[in-house]
């Protein structure tokens, strides 16, 4: 029952939000309001093993909606980033539909963690999407509605995919529940399998299904891009937990090679999308690709299918939650001041918004993976669980796609903190509260989780265990695989003393005087003080000469391919319809014919 | 209790009162079809109670069947009576806001609703031919009374396609007639098995030519399209919404009260599937937006058939409710489409695709009456079409049909991809505002407030669809009930 309130608050908050639409304050605080008392509720109220079945009595379907560790981990993960989401979407200029359809889709993503069976699963998953595709078409982009279109197409390619798989298994099984197949015979559970994945690997935006995600992520508002990326794509992780161990949990033994193509699959997701990342000169789009790059590693975790390589992977979403919003909230607040995502518009932030820099420096760190960061502890295990699985070319493919994260990185806060500051950009203020606030809460568990992962790892581990054989041996700041041990307080401090050692020794005998903003060189050039000289056009350009090629490459051309033939049909079956009534007669005599011809040996 | 026969009397008495009304005065005629059908929907709601298990049987000249003309009202049928009564007053009631000068357009209007009612509600096949006519003869008016070109060429096309079709459908009864000696359809349903299969045969070949005009099936459809495009958008609706479901009706008693099965099940299954396939293609390349959800109704109309057939294949009553469900969701679902799709364009009659982009967003609150729609159409979540579809799929995988479930899933695919593509324009840019009444936009409100409350809610209408289906599948029910014993 208590799961089922939950629903009714977060969806009766949205409605109340779109009927007082008008009336900004009252909205805001209702919204708030609902947001806090579904984030108390759910901590609160709901425990594992809860259940509560909603009759809707034709079917003998049951919505039954029961809980496990995992959705509570993945429901406070939700529900946080929605709140932190909310608060910064303040100030943007919103009207009540916006926070109807955020809500809703809020609901949807909670519903699909509740649910118990495929064809309620199946509903909450279309409603999230619903109105996910609904914020994404009020977008502020030029090309949202594009993106918008692109966005509902996957994901309705992923849901109808599921819903095959659905029913493949419940004709095999006669059972909606998300049950264990893997007993089932013949080769229709790996059908079964592939089909279930599907709308999780478009969720996750794992190539080639990532198409829909870098217009997506970057032309939905700036704040919802927050809760986009970081929360609804976690279903898409929850999703590949429900179908690899809940749905299938023999497929180490029956289908070894699957998971190879999967782990295969995430770390090609994650290098080439680092690759498009730093191409990138829109801040939103290099971050949409560094995202689909990161959700690559958690593929690659469950790939591997080890005990700990899946509670990195798990762990790895979490951090992929709280260092991508971080990120994406910067960039959100940056928009904010400066009304531009064009890294090459922007530059010398640094002392108008230093609490931005400050998110964006350690966001980026962690997106690297250096302690004392979150981003550390999952990308840690994630390298010893493949190097255990004595698999060099995978190692080398997720090792090439960290030195990405590197490379995007740097341009990201190159270009918008470093250098010359742009003279329109003279008067720019910190960001406003909403964005701050956000930072601050984001900052918070980025450090505590980074130095302190057993807070987290326990949860997880008490969920993987019951799948797995554990062989990682952990409390709360250490932690034991069988390569070796490590404490991630004493790496934290070891890694902040070096780098304060070499910036003290960097301080005292580095060759280097202190330069304003606006002191350039040029060369003999005398040039105006307000010439743009921030090095953000061509950042890169010569990575671009370098992998030209491959970046020509594209699945869209497949798929416009396809488009042309169902095209072709198309003009085909609308021809039929291009005749006047005469033809329409012979239509009508022909087929008079040709059914009595065909059934008139019967007559 | 009032006899449902009122309801074809005083439809029929009204629609010929028009006239007179109109010289007592100008204004009266448009408040004649709301009154009619307010009246008959409070009778027929009277009678809820009194429809059992099986037919209520209504016989007129005091006569027993099988000789005379009697009606014969299952659940089934007044399930059909009740929703052509409401989509009926909704339009009624939207008639109101738009200045007419032409009387007779009322009186079609009403004939119409007489010829549907009719046919759902008689028991008599030959009965059901005279009302099959009443309705088409009115629909070829009604679509040409558009004031364009367009309209008459699809008045025309209809007309052309639809004379056929009923003649053949006589034709039809001409032979079940000479066969049996009886016009009434329990008696024939008794009597089918004494008919030799040849006959049967023949006959149900000439009435799937003759209901499958109507219910638009593949070859037999071309004039659909050009019929949806150049009505009214009112009658558009009228046709997606009344004419082509009577034609379900008629399919359903027809084909699984009187030959107890589908004859030639297998040529209506893959004809069913040809009609939804190629409808679909055909609106994926169409830029008029009102042909293309013309496109949209024939292929939804061949879901239906499809389903019909699949019942008839595997026999269940979740099939069937299913086909009810599906039904509902397209009258309510594609009558608020049409209804909305001519406000957004400002009543200009241009529906190219380019030209409404902006129009939701200028628009808001037809926007959103027009999404609801399209979302209902397609089976989103939380509106009705969600039910209706899920419950489709869950039919097709309860016979057994995966490959079949799988092609659907992909022609919904395609069906979404245009359906997006209008919504999407719809939301781009700035378009042009316009200004619409209070009672057509109370009107679209009520279709949409039905489809997203049933959505939330389903179960009163999954009972009420279980029920029609239960009494359309109990067959010797109806034969005893009106025969009389075994």
């Amino acid at each position: 029952m208590a799961m089922f309130l939950l629903l009714l608050i977060i969806g009766l908050t949205g409605l109340l939000a779109f009927i007082l639409g008008p009336i900004k304050v009252l909205r805001n605080i209702i919204s708030l309001i609902g947001a806090i008392g579904g984030l108390l509720y759910f901590v609160f109220k709901i425990r594992p093993g809860q259940a509560y079945a909603l009759n809707i009595k034709i079917y003998n379907v049951h919505f039954g909606t029961g809980m496990s560790a995992l959705s509570i981990f993945f429901g406070i993960i939700l529900l946080g980033l929605f709140l932190i989401f909310l608060i910064a979407s303040f100030h943007e200029d919103n009207d009540g539909a916006y926070y109807m359809f955020s809500f809703f889709s809020l609901l949807g993503a909670l519903g699909v963690l509740f649910a118990k069976d495929l064809i309620s699963f199946f509903f909450f998953f279309e409603t999230m999407s619903l109105f996910s595709f609904l914020i994404v078409l009020k977008g502020n982009g030029e090309t949202s509605h594009r993106s918008a279109f692109k966005y509902v197409m996957w994901s309705a390619f992923g849901a109808y995919a599921f819903l095959l798989g659905t029913f493949l298994k419940v004709n095999y099984t006669h059972s909606v529940m998300i049950t264990d197949i893997s007993y089932l015979g013949g080769n229709i559970k790996l059908w079964i399998l592939i089909l279930l994945l599907t709308p999780f690997m478009v969720k996750t935006a794992l190539m080639p299904f990532h198409l829909w995600a870098p217009g997506a992520y970057t032309d939905s508002k700036d704040t919802y891009t927050v809760f986009l990326s970081g929360g609804l794509s976690k279903i898409g992780v929850f999703g590949y937990f429900i179908a690899l161990f809940n749905v299938f949990s023999q497929i180490a033994v029956l289908y070894p090679w699957l998971l190879k193509v999967f782990a295969y699959i995430g770390a090609i997701t994650a290098s080439l999308a680092g690759i498009y990342a730093f191409m990138q000169d829109d801040a939103k789009k290099l971050l949409a690709y560094s995202s689909i790059s990161q959700l690559g590693y958690v593929a690659v975790g469950f790939g591997v299918y080890s005990h700990f390589s899946v509670v990195a992977a798990l762990f790895h979403a979490l951090g992929h939650a709280v260092f991508e919003s971080l990120l994406f909230l910067v960039v959100a607040g940056v928009y904010y001041r400066t009304k531009t995502h064009d890294l090459r518009k922007m530059g010398g932030l640094i002392k108008k918004m230093p609490l931005s820099f400050i998110g964006l420096l350690f966001g980026i760190i962690a997106t690297s993976g250096i302690p004392p960061t979150i981003g550390f502890p999952s990308k840690w295990l994630l390298y010893e669980a493949i190097i255990l699985k004595n698999d060099l070319f995978l190692v080398s493919l997720v090792f090439f796609a960290s030195i990405t994260a590197f490379l995007y990185s740097y341009k990201l806060i190159h270009s918008i903190f470093l250098g010359k500051l742009h003279k329109e950009h003279e008067h720019i203020k910190e960001a406003p509260f909403g964005y701050g606030f956000g930072i601050v809460v984001l900052l918070i568990p980025l450090f505590v989780l980074g130095t302190n992962p057993g807070i987290v790892v326990k949860p997880i581990d008490y969920i993987v265990r019951f799948y797995l054989k554990p062989d990682l041996a952990y409390n709360l700041t250490n932690m034991t695989t069988p390569l070796g041990h490590v404490n991630f307080p004493a790496i934290g401090i070891t890694m902040t003393l070096l780098f304060t050692l070499s910036f003290i020794i960097y301080l005292i005998f580095g060759k280097s005087y202190r330069a304003a903003q606006e002191d350039n060189y040029t060369a003999t050039e005398w040039i105006d003080k307000d010439f743009g000289l921030h090095y953000g056009g061509e950042f890169y350009g010569f990575m671009r000469k370098a992998f030209g090629k491959p970046l020509t490459w594209s699945f869209e051309k497949i798929l416009n391919a396809c488009l042309k033939v169902v095209s072709f049909l198309g003009e085909i079956a609308r021809g039929f319809y291009m005749g006047d009534a005469r033809v329409y007669l012979f239509y009508i005599i022909l087929f008079f014919a040709i059914i009595v011809y065909i059934m008139g040996g019967k007559l | 209790m009032v006899s449902p026969i009122l309801v074809i009397a005083l439809t029929l008495f009204l629609a010929f009162s028009i006239p007179l009304l109109h010289m007592l005065s100008k204004k009266l005629p448009p408040f004649v079809p709301p009154l009619a059908t307010l009246i008959n929907l409070w009778i027929l709601i009277t009678n809820i109670k009194h429809v059992g298990e099986g037919a209520m049987l209504i016989t007129t000249a005091g006569l027993k069947p099988p000789i005379a003309i009697n009606l014969a009202i299952d659940k089934f049928s007044l399930l059909f009576a009740i929703l052509i009564q409401v989509i009926g007053f909704l339009l009624s009631i939207y008639y109101l806001s738009q200045e007419r000068k032409d009387m007779r357009f009322y009186m079609l209007f009403l004939l119409n609703i007489l010829g549907a009612s009719g046919i759902v509600m008689t028991g008599d096949l030959f009965n059901s031919f005279v009302f099959l006519e009443i309705l088409e003869i009115s629909s070829f008016g009604l679509v040409a009374s558009g004031k364009d070109k367009k309209a008459l060429e699809g008045g025309f096309k209809y007309m052309m396609i639809g004379a056929i079709g009923s003649s053949l459908y006589l034709l039809g009864i001409i032979v079940l007639y000479l066969s049996t000696g009886t016009l009434n359809m329990a008696h024939i349903a008794k009597l089918m098995p004494s008919i030799p299969d040849s006959v049967k045969l023949f006959s149900s070949i000439l009435f799937l030519i003759g209901i499958g005009v109507e219910v638009e099936l593949f070859p037999l459809n071309a004039w659909a399209p050009d019929a949806y495009q150049g009505a009214m958008d009112e009658i558009s609706t009228q046709l997606s919404s009344i004419i082509s479901k009577t034609g379900i009706y008629l399919a359903a008693r027809i084909f699984l009260t009187i030959y107890g099965g589908l004859y030639a099940t297998n040529i209506i299954f893959y004809l069913a599937i040809t009609t939804f396939i190629v409808a679909e293609l055909a609106a994926l390349m169409q830029k008029n937006v009102k042909r293309m959800l013309a496109y949209s109704s024939v292929g939804q109309m061949g879901l239906l058939m499809l389903i019909l057939s699949v019942f008839a294949k595997r026999g269940d009553v979740f099939v069937l409710t299913t086909a009810i469900l599906l039904a509902l969701n397209h009258a309510f679902g594609k009558g608020l489409l049409f209804l909305s799709l001519g406000s957004l364009t400002g009543n200009t009659r241009n529906y190219d695709i380019e030209d409404l982009k902006g129009a939701g967003r200028a628009n808001p609150v037809l926007g959103f009456l027009f999404a609801t729609g399209v979302l209902s159409i397609i089976g989103m979540p939380i509106f009705f079409g969600f039910w209706s579809k899920i419950s489709l799929l869950i039919s097709i995988m309860k016979a057994n049909l995966m490959y079949l479930l799988a092609l659907l899933l992909l022609v919904f695919l395609v069906e979404l991809y245009y359906y997006a593509n209008v919504i999407v324009n719809l939301f781009k840019g700035e378009g042009k505002k316009y200004r619409i009444g209070v009672i057509p936009v109370s009107v679209m409100l009520l279709f949409a407030l039905s489809l997203i409350v049933f959505g939330l809610w389903p179960h009163p209408v999954f009972k009420i669809a279980q029920n029609a289906a239960a009494s359309l599948m109990e067959r010797s029910m109806y034969i005893s009930s009106i025969l009389g014993g075994m």
